[in-house]
């Protein structure tokens, strides 16, 4: 509430310094006229003060006449009329005033501008060629005609350093982003958001996991328009970022909005169409194959003839349900399908010499490539400015969003663990058909539902039919989102003499969402009393925040035109609440009833709010001399809520310097091919707070109760001791152009040490009692604790117009960057959390934090093809389960015969290998597969990676290319393990056809065995080179010549054709090597739905 | 006017800065930061009925159950159980199993200091908060303390000692294990504490069992001295819980309605509270058995079918000596199905039914009466019957003079007569020698206390006094079912303490894992 007296104050405070002048009252009056027209009618006669401000005004009679009331003798009076050229007149002791208009006959002369572009950051702007720190600025006029549906995707290898993967190819999903690797182990990596300088924050629940979840937290990246972008400026050093402190530690992302500019009122529309197409994934078996399979897999691991002998899998037509388990399904084909976005976007912008306006609308509908999704957004941005006065200018910045997400159900299979469509339709029996089939086997209407007391194993039963989900089960997500935008900028100074200016906003982001979801009884085949019945759930969320910003530049004057000073000083504040409500129930009556508000057997519901608040004051200084040395610095001081008395305040500070070493005097001889050398080093420290409130309280909540004694329990530890998590790094930076910048370089070198950093969740001894009923385990809920290294360097390569003829040009650019990262020290007691022991099970990876090491690396056996053999046959059966020893020589026991291969020797899961079997490498010969076993097999951090396209243009032609690619990063391949391991019901690919099948197959591809043996290890069987080249883009884009359209009156027609991921190189297996990083840094493909390609027509029509 | 308005903003912008300690200090709005908290007697309270609601959760519960009586001859596996459990009954007890997690009743213990730390306090801030009703809470959380402490030391022999409330991150959590005696000792330390401050009488039914009463502070120490070989500390604090002239034994064939279903009976000294809404009693329905649709289910575990048969380590019709024992004990009819086997064993009728009647047609069939799922019942820690049988105990390891076993048979008669009815008492010239007097508790013990979570103390107790498990060991063979390797996990005595969970001494390097576990391949033999 303070806060916005605060802000009411100022308001009020700006506009009392505006208007309390000096009042007088001097009539003044006179007649206006023209040589040609005699007097006229309707002349716009303004007092004006010397700010330009408009303090009265009155407009001529039928006679010309006109009589004002002056306010101030010292203002001057301003005669304006259509067809006329202004006129202004000095008041001074002047009570009658004629004014003679001349007509207004417009004379063009060839004009140069030289200007050079700034670059600004809310009001501290600065000559882009003295920016000292590193950062890269995207013109989105680059990216015209691309199909983007997001800013992300847009920015995708497109930044040297910025690496960023998206999710999956479900719409709305969002991207995981990493400037120069990822600085935190449980912290957040993904960088801030900065639109129009007003950060854009998510409200973050208690127990968000940055590091596992990334399913649409970024998706409302989503609702800012590619087509509203004017720029987007990636900072990527500490001393830049240092700005946002705590808030930029994972770097920030400042996208600019495109503004109303004066002139006419232009109108312009576009739209474009895409087709979407899924690229084929892994092969699956079909019906035959599958049923073949599981009978062996039942069968082989105890030799049992009648363990898989089940009428779903025996093609006996006496079976009531044969028909709908004779078939050959591709569950796969059946819930994909050909999905298209349709894109209309509608701009006005315009304006006069005080007010300018740009109000855009634009309306986006999607079908997902998986049947059932749907995705329509709604989209309004509109932004004014006015003038008041040279000196006080008023903006606002309105935009609305909603967006209506119809997306998969997903089916949880077991607590927390949920499987999507597509995850659904690879694991499904392939035997078994999609609709209801009759007893001469013909489609009836109704889905095929696996019927509750059929023998078939229940990870089948439980199964829904993915067709039956995707068309019948609803998950509909519903946001609005408003985001109003009120600033003022007012000079206290004469602009014209020095700068001292002062500019302010409030902002307001009103985020309202609601999920609701329901599982209609005919999937599941459920008893009206199971909680599958008709089950739904509903879930709303509101959230408001209000940022505001009060900031003074101060530009003194010098007399030595050599010093350039900037001074900046700001107070930004933001205040979030939200609060959330859940309800779920089941048992619902009908169908038709499928809102978790109707009546229904209530199981469970939940509310939750937040509240949150920061501070930060910041100062800046820029100086520079002689235009060639630069320094540059930042102060900011950040106060958050989430520390404790002693640790509230974090200070990060930031400085760089540049010395633009081609603008010497003994530099001119370079000048003609060396237009720009200069180097900046920089320095700056950042800060990362926890993702949760309230830590530094031991909180006392309900605990129930016990006979009628209301129960309280402390629910937390209070957390004292807990600091900022720190990053200090160093940047050194070189500017490079060629040829009058025709070619433009510039490269960073950078190390970066994050110190004090955070672990969330850290294990503690039960005997503390402080334990959590639900996972049995006592731990802090943040500590400090290491110390994490990233170092790296990053090259941006940009050629304007590299050749060039007279109706020919092409331009060049390319980017590569590398990022390595390693774990400096970390505390013991951490160390040993994350390095568990080897559980033993079947595909699981060994993952291990060590000190020295990077983050990221992935452990496991090394696989070395299957045993042929059974029974070892000396000479005749090499190849079988026998322990070897280093020579190479069979071992053999007191009796004389060969010692037998084993798995986890002496441990409750004791296996001896057979023949069939996986055979793994016994690093050590001891005959014992176990940890000892175990070697490093690869890392997920790539090498490098980055991106590089031409531009070429024919005269109003243009076609862009773009490629991406990352190289030298290892992926384990879950999708392919689970697909091949032959260990449960699921279906598999078609790969395990080649299985071994009997004595003396030679193959890579083990024996099938249901739930037994040790055939799927975390091996390097499935870790995968995840290198890629990408063609990620290709665009044509022709836009019709200016002559040919004045005919028809338009302004502007264009016209472009992109197709999007057109082909990928890459030796990796798996649909799509581009995977996001999971836990500590491994990046795990779970077959999530594979990026699509995509084709998309565009026209923009502009009057 | 420019001056004035830059002055204006600036002092505005510290105006605002001076404020901004106020604007960034957030606090819960649904709950209460522990400076706002411990300031009235109702506050001080709720903290303690924390301590019995975590007692009631279904970790805790399933925890006194598998501890006192999975491991023991009285049950074998039942209906689809979880693994962790079935290991347990299969004898492959490892430190990787769940029931080897103490840390739900270190919860508990949590509540009870963080009680006994900030209650003093409050006397200062609430007038009406009184040092005497300080004292009387006091007393229950000492004596709760001193509770999950005893479970914790029959468990798990050794373990650490923790008597401050976790607060937060500057405290040292990472403490070791204390050794046997200094843990018993100080239970003893509080539960004498207790028994001068504990109230005799809440004036209210429910909480006289469902809370720490002077009655149920010396069933806890008596049970603490006998496990202590004290034994005549036993049977004196025994007596002084005999002498409550509130408890009474309940006629035998109401015992299963009365005691286990209705609850609060007037011989129960000290049972857990169940309810409906807030915790019903799934852990026992799930454990034991449940009744749905019509139907008795059976629960995780079973009566053995070993235990039917006549033998020497049967605890009904037991043919020992020259009389036959129970031959028509109400409690072989009414404690489980004894005349229908469903799959490995016997379903449990105790705590799972709401009762048992004799058939009015057919002599000697019962008919149990179903108990819907939703009826909870309560847990039962300590009741007469029990008492009654550790004084009995301790007299027969007294054994001073014959008067001593003489006693001791005329308590045991107690509880065997009334479930016994037209039958004669025992005899002492049958049991005539400590030995067999001994064993005769040891059996009455069983027969009384089924299911009730005490007979692996019981052998335990036995196998403590000879040091050795070899008798302990033969109570089980038919159990392990004469696996010779099974037999050899019986042979030491640390082989009856659970392990320390593996994440637990993973993680903090002052614990000792029970030497037995140290090596799994050991273990697993």
């Amino acid at each position: 509430m303070k806060r916005n007296q605060l802000i009411l104050l100022l308001f009020l405070l700006v506009s009392l310094t505006a208007i309390a002048q000096k009042s007088s009252d001097v009539i003044v009056q006179g007649t206006v006229s023209s040589k040609a027209d005699g007097a006229l009618i309707g002349v716009s006669v303004q007092e004006l003060d010397p700010t330009n401000r408009s303090v009265t005004a009155a407009i001529t009679d039928i006679n010309g006449h006109y009589t004002i009331k002056i306010k101030n003798t010292s203002n001057r009076l301003s005669f304006t009329y259509t067809g006329f050229a202004k006129q202004i007149k000095k008041i001074e002791g002047l009570r009658k005033i004629d004014v003679l208009m001349l007509e207004n006959t417009q004379e063009l002369h060839d004009i140069v501008v030289t200007a050079s572009k700034k670059h600004g950051e809310g009001g501290f702007i600065i000559p882009q060629r003295e920016i000292a720190s590193a950062m890269q600025t995207i013109d989105m006029k680059d990216m015209e005609g691309l199909q983007v549906s997001s800013v992300d995707e847009a920015l995708q290898g497109r930044i040297a350093g910025l690496d960023i993967v998206a999710n999956s190819g479900d719409p709305g999903s969002g991207t995981a982003m990493r400037i120069r690797g990822a600085s935190s182990i449980n912290g957040n990596n993904q960088p801030l958001i900065v639109v129009n300088g007003i950060p854009y924050e998510m409200q973050v629940e208690q127990n968000f996991d940055y590091a596992n979840s990334n399913q649409e937290q970024y998706a409302n990246l989503l609702s800012i328009n590619p087509d509203d972008i004017q720029e987007i400026t990636v900072l990527k050093d500490a001393a830049a970022s240092a700005v946002w402190g705590s808030k930029g530690a994972s770097g920030v992302i400042m996208i600019t909005t495109k503004k109303g500019t004066s002139g006419p009122t232009r109108v312009e529309y576009s739209y474009r169409y895409t087709g979407t197409i899924q690229p084929k994934g892994i092969k699956m078996l079909n019906g035959d194959d599958y049923t073949m399979l599981m009978k062996q897999a039942y069968f082989n691991p105890m030799q049992n003839q009648n363990a898989g002998n089940f009428d779903e899998y025996n093609y006996n037509k006496s079976f009531t349900e044969y028909e709908n388990y004779n078939n050959n399904t591709d569950w796969v084909k059946e819930v994909t399908q050909v999905g298209n976005i349709n894109d209309h976007y509608l701009t006005f912008s315009g304006g006069g010499e005080r007010a300018t306006f740009r109000i855009a609308g634009g309306f986006l509908n999607q079908n997902g490539t998986i049947i059932g999704q749907k995705y329509s957004r709604l989209s309004t941005r509109a932004n004014l400015e006015y003038r008041v006065s040279d000196r006080l200018k008023f903006f606002t910045e309105l935009s609305y969003t909603y967006a209506n997400n119809d997306q998969s159900y997903s089916q949880e299979i077991s607590p927390n663990n949920y499987l999507g469509i597509l995850a659904i339709a690879y694991r499904k029996m392939p035997n078994l058909s999609v609709y209801k089939q009759d007893a001469n086997g013909n489609n009836t209407s109704d889905y095929y539902t696996v019927l509750q007391n059929s023998s078939v194993n229940s990870d089948q039963r439980n199964l829904f039919n993915p067709v039956a989900l995707a068309l019948l089960a609803k998950n509909n997500n519903k946001n609005f989102r408003i985001l109003p935008t009120f600033r003022i900028q007012y000079d206290l100074l004469d602009p014209n003499v020095q700068t001292l200016r002062y500019n302010m906003y409030v902002s307001f982001d009103i985020n309202n969402d609601k999920t609701s979801k329901f599982l209609p009884a005919a999937l599941s085949n459920a008893s009206w009393s199971d909680s599958k019945f008709n089950s739904k759930e509903s879930n709303d969320n509101e959230a408001v925040t209000i940022n505001t910003n009060n900031e003074l530049t101060w530009t003194p004057k010098f007399e030595n035109k050599d010093h350039n000073l900037l001074l900046y000083a700001s107070f930004q504040t933001t205040e979030g609440r939200s609060t959330q409500q859940a309800i779920s129930g089941y048992g619902s009556p009908s169908e038709y009833a499928d809102d978790a508000t109707a009546p229904a057997y209530l199981s469970g519901a939940t509310t939750y709010r937040a509240h949150w608040a920061s501070l930060g004051i910041v100062g800046r200084v820029h100086y520079s001399y002689k235009s060639r040395y630069i320094v540059s610095g930042t102060l900011r001081r950040d106060g958050s809520t989430k520390f404790g008395n002693g640790n509230k305040w974090g200070n990060f500070p930031g400085i760089s310097l540049k010395w633009i070493a081609s603008d010497e005097p003994f530099m001119k001889d370079t000048k003609k091919w060396l237009s720009m050398l200069a180097l900046r080093p920089g320095w700056g420290l950042a800060g990362n707070q926890p993702g949760a409130e309230y830590l530094q309280f031991s909180r006392y909540g309900d605990f129930g109760r016990y006979i009628d004694l209301a129960a309280k329990r402390p629910l937390s530890l209070q957390l004292m001791g807990l600091k900022w998590e720190t990053s200090s790094s160093f940047n050194y930076g070189l500017d490079l152009g060629l040829f009058d910048d025709k070619i433009q370089i510039d490269a960073n070198v950078y190390t970066k040490r994050t110190s004090d950093m955070l672990f969330k969740d850290q294990r503690i001894p039960n005997s503390s009692g402080s334990i959590d009923l639900n996972n049995g385990f006592s731990t802090i809920s943040y500590k400090n604790g290491g110390t994490m290294d990233n170092n790296g360097w990053e090259i941006n390569f940009y050629a304007n117009k590299l050749f060039k003829t007279k109706k020919f040009s092409m331009d060049f650019r390319f980017n590569i960057a590398n990022s390595v990262n390693k774990i400096v020290q970390l505390d013991d007691n951490i160390l040993s959390m994350y390095n568990t022991d080897y559980d033993y099970k079947n595909g699981s990876y060994l993952t291990r934090l060590q000190n020295g090491n990077s983050f990221g690396a992935i452990y496991g056996f090394r696989y070395k093809g299957v045993y042929r053999y059974d029974e070892y046959i000396p000479g005749k059966q090499e190849d079988a389960p026998v322990v070897r020893n280093l020579q190479n020589k069979v071992v053999l026991n007191d009796q004389g015969d060969p010692v037998k291969m084993v798995f986890a020797y002496g441990k409750t899961n004791q296996y001896t290998f057979r023949g069939g079997d996986a055979k793994y490498e016994d690093i050590n010969h001891d005959g014992n597969i176990n940890e000892l076993d175990i070697v490093y097999l690869g890392n997920s951090n790539p090498l490098f990676n980055g991106g590089f396209g031409p531009t070429f243009r024919y005269e109003n032609l243009s076609v862009t290319m773009f490629f991406n690619f990352r190289v030298g990063n290892k992926i384990v391949n879950m999708a392919r393990m689970n697909a091949e391991n032959m260990y449960s019901t699921n279906n598999q690919c078609i790969s395990v056809n080649y299985r071994w099948r009997k004595d003396g197959d030679i193959t890579v591809m083990p024996r099938a065995l249901y739930d037994y043996g040790y055939n799927w290890l975390g091996s390097d069987r499935y870790v995968e080179d995840g290198s890629f080249l990408r063609f990620k883009y290709l665009t044509f884009n022709y836009s019709v010549p200016k002559k040919q359209l004045k005919m028809v009156k338009m302004e502007r027609l264009n016209f472009y054709l992109t197709i999007n991921n057109l082909f990928v190189l890459t030796k990796y297996t798996g649909v799509d090597p581009e995977v996001g990083y999971g836990s500590l840094g491994v990046s795990t493909d779970n077959g999530q739905t594979p990026r699509s390609k995509e084709m998309t027509f565009g026209i923009t029509v502009g009057l | 006017m420019k001056k004035i308005a830059i002055i204006i903003f600036s002092a505005l912008m510290l105006l605002g800065i001076q404020s901004c300690s106020d604007f960034l200090d957030i606090r819960p709005e649904n709950e209460t930061v522990l400076d706002d908290y411990w300031q009235s007697e109702s506050q001080a309270t709720a903290v303690l009925a924390s301590a019995y609601r975590s007692l009631t959760l279904n970790d805790n519960v399933r925890r006194m159950f598998v501890w006192g009586e999975v491991r023991s001859d009285n049950v074998v596996a039942g209906a689809s159980s979880e693994s962790d459990l079935t290991l347990i009954l299969d004898g492959k007890i490892t430190p990787t199993n769940s029931y080897a997690n103490w840390g739900f009743l270190y919860a508990s213990i949590n509540y009870c200091n963080t009680f006994l730390h900030y209650a003093p306090g409050v006397t200062n801030r609430d007038q009406n908060f009184s040092p005497i009703k300080l004292h009387a809470l006091e007393a229950e959380a000492r004596a709760l303390r001193g509770l999950c402490y005893f479970y914790l030391v029959r468990t798990f022999k050794n373990v650490p000692l923790v008597t401050v409330p976790s607060i937060n991150d500057n405290q040292d959590y990472f403490v070791g294990q204390s050794p046997e005696r200094q843990v018993l000792d100080t239970i003893i330390q509080d539960l004498k504490f207790a028994q001068i401050y504990a109230q005799a009488d809440y004036t209210r039914g429910v909480y006289n069992k469902g809370r720490i009463t002077k009655s149920a502070v010396n069933a806890i120490l008596a049970d603490v001295y006998l496990w202590d070989q004290q034994y005549d500390k036993c049977a004196e604090t025994c007596d002084m819980v005999l002498a409550d002239t509130s408890l009474v034994l309940v006629n035998g064939e109401k015992v299963i309605s009365d005691v286990f279903y209705k609850g609060n009976s007037r011989e129960s000294i000290f049972e857990l509270q169940f309810d409906k809404d807030i915790q019903n009693s799934d852990a026992i329905n799930s454990l034991i058995g449940r009744h749905l649709g019509g139907n008795i289910l059976l629960g995780m575990v079973s009566y053995p079918p070993y235990l039917i048969r006549t033998g020497v380590y049967c605890p009904f019709n037991y043919k020992g000596t020259s009389v036959v024992e129970s031959e028509k004990d109400i409690r072989e009819f009414t404690s489980y199905a004894a005349d229908s086997k469903s799959g490995s064993g016997f379903i449990i009728y105790k705590y799972s039914v709401s009762d048992v009647k004799k058939s009015l047609t057919a002599t000697d069939t019962y008919i149990a009466q179903p108990r819907l799922t939703s009826d909870p019942v309560n847990w039962i820690v300590y009741r007469l019957s029990d008492v009654i049988l550790m004084k009995a105990e301790a007299l027969v390891q007294l054994n001073r003079d014959k008067t001593d076993l003489d006693v001791a048979l005329r308590l045991v008669n107690r509880t065997y007569l009334r479930s016994n009815l037209n039958v004669d008492s025992l005899q002492s010239n049958n049991y005539s020698d400590q030995m067999n007097m001994e064993k005769l508790v040891l059996r009455e013990r069983q027969r009384e206390l089924l299911f009730e979570g005490k007979r692996w103390y019981d052998l335990l107790r036995m196998a403590r006094r000879k040091n050795d498990p070899t008798t302990l060991a033969y109570y089980l063979s038919s159990k392990i079912s004469g696996n010779s390797l099974s037999k050899n996990k019986l042979s030491v005595m640390d082989a009856l303490y659970m392990p320390v969970l593996k994440s637990e001494v993973d993680i903090n390097s002052k614990l000792i894992q029970n030497p037995f576990y140290t090596d799994e391949s050991l273990s697993n033999q």
